[in-house]
């Protein structure tokens, strides 16, 4: 925020449902998930207060406090800083709380209240407390914290929003104000006099009033990474200086028999637990009865159940990828043959027309057929996050990936991968130790992300046959969950390598909040469904049809005087293509593949609307080829045998796992790293893990007698 | 000249020219301090 304009800030504990108020006040579609973490950078948007008032709203990332551990949390305290020194200050800031864990939820409003800005209490969730047969006294909590308002609210269900904007409203108007003073943290004398020196910097030096000065000085002592926040705005000098009188702070306090660690803590919950009892509200909290989600929780986060039924669960997602897309991949495809068929009959014929044909037509269809494919596998993804089985995930696996250089938070990131490696890449923001956060950038892009599954289907689909294994498994659906395992097991091998050569630079500890269960929003779902749906459509549409353009050239020409005489082998790609093949021949790949794997750079799914241009390209027939039909009719001019076996299927398949393929992933890794030898690590890595991989499997196939 | 191959050509420069923006746009954004090297974004060397 650097535009003058009056706006008040949202803040909250992660998964308080900020994301989802967010939402409701500015009508915007942010993701709004069943797991923390889903705002790991700030956002802004505007809110219609009705009666022709607007505010602009900035969505800060959720925080367990204002002291910062992971980038994430980095941003806030740095958004802070900056008020505290009275610059850009928001005219009010919305502290959003789950009221079913009041307590803890407050400890982030305690910190809030010291900042001298109106706060206003959404209490969210209400509807939980309710279901629970409770009461919460808003008028109690209002004068206990010294707020402007206390809203009740749920999000989820859609009420208490209006009472929200009309709390808004008069905050933007200036006629509303807390006729208490905020609660005030009380720190007793004898660490009041050991913080003293550090208070006195920051009166001096930062110009805070001297309440402030206290706990922050309380708050640097807490942890080193509190004083980062304060580099852009004092001298190295001073950065030393203030380094120097909080390690002399905390050797006296130490000395006293306190942790310094646990000193902000213990005073503000000491703080929370005094007020809430002196004010009759720690009824509220009650922990010891045993919900639905505990008693669902023994089972799905079992032992031994629980990483059963994690597999079982992909299995039949990957299996009803291929049972349930059949039908609407064949409406396409009917759809791509008309659309070609109307092109042919209302066009003369001409290059325009081939183009059109085999180039766009072509190319373009042979990826949308895949969109039922990907939306499948989204909804499943979103039904799994929103419920908050995906916390669960990440509980369950943190042992495991403890043990390969990981953090129990790497899981959900890398959960995301399976969409698209970009989000889950910024999603490690909330990774606070650096070593982790690299290794899980590091390997994220092996995870199969959904630009693969077209290379999967079209291979499987054609290549594998339609069998049943055991009864109930079906082997399609067995091949597919096993490229997936194949990327996922990978991963984990090659961050425990990687580990061993990374130095670390601090310790890091795994406190998640599980989530109770909820049955997903359908809007929320539908909503994710519709942007994943478009971004594959348009976005990555775009590219496809512009690379397919050019490629359809590059397969045209140089035309012969004779034009009927161009064989594609001695058009410009032909010819890139056999410039590469003996490289890749010992992979089983022809020269169309590599050019496919050229072109993929720009996005993995374009090495199949590469092969259907220049299959197409190649036919000159006047209808589209199937991209599927072309390969299986394609024969080897030399031994004549089918160039396209199960066994190179598998070498493709194998290759596209751990292929580096991806533009946009090395730019968002060079992003996140501030550094280009990471991305190029990656690629070489990636390459060769592709490579050999590859190999292997043809090689090792073709000795073994398999074809 | 074939009206048919002027509205290729047009279409076949349009689409080579996305094709470069888009790669050079992919590996020149940058939106985060470059003053660290080897560390993630954000994550200074002082304080940690």
């Amino acid at each position: 925020m650097s535009n003058s304009q009056p706006y008040v800030a949202l803040m909250g504990n992660p998964n308080s449902g900020k994301t989802a108020i967010f939402n409701l006040l500015t009508g915007l579609n942010q993701k709004v998930s069943n797991y923390p973490g889903i705002t790991v950078e700030q956002r802004l948007g505007t809110a219609d207060l009705s009666e022709g008032k607007t505010t602009q709203i900035l969505d800060l990332p959720g925080t367990y406090s204002l002291t910062p551990e992971s980038l994430d949390e980095k941003i806030v305290a740095s958004q802070v800083v900056e008020w505290m020194q009275g610059k850009n200050k928001p005219a009010a800031i919305i502290s959003v709380v789950d009221a079913a864990n009041l307590s803890r939820n407050l400890y982030l409003t305690t910190q809030l209240l010291d900042l001298n800005i109106p706060v206003i209490l959404a209490l969210n969730m209400m509807d939980r407390v309710k279901k629970r047969k409770q009461e919460i006294d808003l008028e109690n909590l209002k004068s206990m914290l010294g707020v402007t308002a206390v809203i009740p609210m749920s999000a989820k269900q859609h009420w208490g929003i209006e009472a929200l904007q009309e709390s808004l409203r008069e905050v933007s108007a200036k006629n509303s104000h807390s006729s208490k003073t905020p609660l005030q943290l009380y720190i007793p004398e004898k660490i009041e006099n050991i913080l003293e020196p550090i208070s006195k910097f920051f009166e001096e030096y930062i110009a805070y009033p001297p309440n402030l000065a206290k706990t922050q000085a309380l708050r640097i002592i807490t942890r080193k990474s509190a004083l980062e926040v304060y580099e852009p705005h004092l001298s190295p000098s001073r950065i030393e200086q203030l380094i120097a009188l909080r390690d002399e702070a905390v050797e006296h306090i130490d000395a006293s028999a306190v942790n310094h660690r646990i000193l902000e803590a213990r005073l503000r919950y000491e703080l929370i637990d005094r007020e809430l009892q002196s004010y009759h509200l720690e009824k509220v909290e009650n922990p010891h009865i045993e919900s639905r989600s505990e008693k669902v929780d023994k089972i799905l986060t079992h032992r031994i159940w629980g990483p059963l039924i994690f597999i079982g669960l992909l299995y039949g997602i990957f299996q009803s990828i291929f049972t349930w897309a059949s039908l609407p991949m064949d409406w396409i495809d009917l759809g791509i043959g008309l659309v070609g068929d109307a092109v042919i009959t209302a066009m003369p014929p001409g290059i325009f027309r081939d183009l059109i044909v085999e180039g766009v037509v072509a190319g373009v269809g042979s990826i949308l057929i895949f969109l039922p494919q990907i939306l499948i596998l989204m909804f499943f993804m979103t039904l799994l996050e929103d419920s908050g089985y995906m916390a669960r995930v990440a509980f369950m696996m943190d042992a495991v990936m403890s043990k390969v250089g990981l953090h129990g938070k790497s899981v959900l990131p890398l959960m995301s991968g399976y969409a698209c490696a970009i989000p889950g890449i910024m999603a490690t923001r909330t990774i606070d130790n650096w070593k982790e956060r690299l290794i899980t950038i590091l390997i994220l892009p092996l995870m199969s992300c959904s630009a693969r599954l077209p290379v999967y289907t079209l291979m499987i689909g054609a290549f594998i046959p339609q069998k049943t294994i055991g009864g109930i498994f079906n082997l399609q659906g067995i091949i597919m969950v096993c490229m997936y395992f194949l990327g996922t097991i990978t991963a984990l091998i090659i961050a425990a390598v990687i580990s061993r050569f990374i130095e670390n630079r601090g310790k890091s500890s795994f406190v998640m909040e599980l989530p109770p269960y909820r049955i997903p929003l359908a809007t929320s779902l539908f909503r994710q469904l519709f942007i994943r749906g478009k971004l594959f459509v348009v976005n990555a549409g775009k590219i496809i049809m512009a690379i397919s353009i050019v490629l359809w050239f590059l397969a045209s020409f140089p035309k012969m005087e004779d034009q009927s005489s161009l064989h594609i082998q001695d058009s410009y790609a032909g010819k890139i293509g056999q410039f590469i093949e003996p490289a890749i021949a010992p992979l089983g790949f022809d020269w169309k593949i590599g050019i496919g794997l050229i072109t993929s750079f720009a996005a993995r799914e374009v090495v199949v609307s590469t092969l259907a241009t220049l299959y197409n390209v190649e036919n000159e027939g006047d209808d589209v080829l199937g991209i599927t039909q072309a390969l299986k009719r394609d024969i080897d001019p030399v031994s004549g045998k089918p160039r396209y076996t199960p066994l190179v299927a598998l070498s493709i398949m194998v290759f596209y796992v751990y292929a580096a393929q991806c533009m946009a992933t090395f730019a968002i890794v060079r992003n996140e790293t501030n550094s280009w030898k990471w991305p190029l690590f990656m690629m070489i890595y990636m390459t060769a893990l592709a490579y050999f991989g590859s190999l292997l499997v043809y090689q090792g196939g073709q000795i073994m007698g398999l074809s | 000249m074939d009206f048919q191959l002027i509205i290729a050509i047009i279409i076949g420069l349009l689409a080579a020219g996305y094709v470069i923006k888009t790669f050079v746009h992919q590996t020149t954004k940058r939106e985060t301090d470059p003053e660290c090297d080897d560390c993630p974004a954000g994550r200074k060397k002082a304080g940690k």
